[in-house]
């Protein structure tokens, strides 16, 4: 059931951020939501669960979204899931930084993967000013999302323990 | 060893609470767990797409479409007025920039204009200047009005050109409509000076054109009066021309019209007494009074000789 449940979750974030990469209006690209979700619950649920709604995820985002190659973002997806456990492994302190940085660090990961993969599948030329000002624009817009959306989680140290 | 644990950076681990997260954190598993999970999507990911290039996922793509299709309407319901705002401050400031872009092309297309303007003013005036030259004689020399010098004690233009350009002295100039403007009364290597008519030691004799009255100018303060024998009949409005007895200028040269009778006090100031022979009447320049200092140019006819005096059979 709470398997379903994740991946209902995950099919129900692809379709949004699906949505959102068609009827975004704004200018540029909307903020990746689902890639801050996948962190979310990689930071504070299982790795797993953000694995599968990750993948998920992104297979329903790449079907939504135009001329995407289905796959692609879920690759994108299921490595940025991953990230927090890499982090663990350079022994990241839990602080309010942790969470910029992933987002970035996520950000940057997911549009190397995405662009190289495209780069290699699709003719044209990718690589450019126009990627990197749409990676910069995309870093900006998830971290502003990110601190709108969880910053209050990392803001304050009540409710945790310190082992001293 | 509680010194020795103070050197280490201080590690915060989240509290978990039921509601917040039923799990342990990440940061106190053990690394490495869920690697195959990871490894399992990653390939799973890597067959989807060689799947969706070798084979399409167009069954997907149609599903995902028409799940997709009311969220997609519900977002763009609720984007549209801010996609409409952003769209006006955007449009606004490009307006703005847009107009001051083209306020300073307006700014270049009015300084051009006044630039065409003054060209034009100055090819009209060198197209008179070379009509009149074919006109009045085809050897004249246009010149360039360096200085106009208007004072009680002398009224004259200096030019720009002089004995290099061929210019001497006592040669009358003329100015726009072929208004005589006064004559050359010195000269210099590349300037010259010239005396208006205006000065107060300018004298010249002229003629009512359609009469052929003949008078005499002089002027007043400025303003040119004539003064011509009581007897004639001039009327306002007649052409004066220099006089064929005159001994400083060519016959013919427009000097101006009659405006109407002197008045008492403007009479000829050389004529000490007045008997009632002669009437002085005022005398308007075809190009007015007050444009000669903005005379940009001037045409300088040949030098006039005046004929020599035939001598006296009997003496």
């Amino acid at each position: 059931m709470r398997l379903l449940k994740t991946a209902a979750l995950g099919v129900l974030f692809g379709l949004v951020q699906g949505s959102l990469e068609i009827a975004w209006s704004l200018g540029y690209s909307p903020p990746d939501i689902l890639l801050l979700v996948v962190l979310w619950f990689s930071m504070n649920r299982r790795a797993s669960e953000a694995l599968l709604i990750g993948f998920l995820g992104g297979l329903v985002l790449d079907s939504v979204a135009p001329l995407h190659i289905v796959g692609v973002q879920s690759l994108c997806k299921v490595v940025v899931a991953y990230l927090p456990e890499w982090a663990f492994y350079i022994l990241l302190p839990e602080t309010t930084l942790t969470g910029f940085l992933l987002v970035g660090a996520g950000t940057v990961v997911q549009q190397i993967i995405l662009l190289t993969i495209v780069q290699t599948l699709k003719p044209g030329g990718v690589w450019g000013g126009g990627a990197l000002i749409e990676t910069l624009w995309l870093l900006f817009a998830n971290l502003a999302a990110w601190s709108i959306l969880v910053f209050w989680r990392f803001g304050s140290t009540e409710g945790k323990e310190t082992i001293k | 060893m509680a010194k020795r644990v103070e050197k280490f950076p201080q590690v915060v681990y989240r509290k978990h609470t039921q509601t917040l997260s039923p799990h342990p954190s990440p940061w106190v598993r053990k690394p490495g767990r869920h690697l195959p999970e990871f490894a399992f999507f990653v390939i799973l990911s890597f067959v989807a797409m060689a799947v969706d290039v070798q084979y399409g996922f167009g069954w997907l793509n149609g599903l995902a479409g028409k799940l997709a299709a009311p969220v997609v309407y519900s977002v763009d319901r609720i984007l549209f007025p801010l996609a409409r705002s952003v769209a006006f401050v955007r449009e606004t400031w490009d307006a703005k920039k847009e107009n001051a872009a083209l306020r300073e092309e307006l700014d270049r297309a009015r300084r051009d204009l006044h630039y065409y303007e003054s060209e034009f003013h100055k090819n009209l005036r060198y197209r008179e200047l070379l009509n009149l030259k074919a006109e009045v004689a085809p050897e004249a020399v246009a010149a360039q009005v360096l200085r106009y010098q208007d004072s009680a004690a002398q009224r004259a233009i200096v030019l720009r050109a002089g004995e290099a350009e061929g210019l001497e002295v006592g040669q009358p100039v003329l100015g726009e409509s072929g208004q005589l403007l006064g004559r050359i009364s010195r000269i210099d290597r590349r300037f010259s000076t010239v005396v208006l008519l205006t000065d107060p030691s300018c004298r010249a004799g002229v003629a009512v054109e359609s009469t052929q009255a003949q008078g005499i100018l002089y002027n007043r303060n400025g303003q040119l009066f004539v003064s011509v024998d009581r007897a004639e009949e001039v009327r306002e409005g007649d052409r004066l021309v220099t006089s064929h007895l005159s001994d400083l200028f060519p016959e013919g040269l427009l000097v101006g019209r009659i405006v109407g009778p002197a008045g008492d006090k403007e009479t000829d100031p050389l004529v000490a007494a007045h008997l009632g022979l002669m009437k002085s009447y005022r005398v308007e320049p075809v190009f007015p009074n007050e444009k000669w200092g903005s005379a940009r140019e001037v045409l300088c006819l040949p030098a006039y000789r005046s004929r020599p005096v035939a001598p006296d059979k009997g003496s």
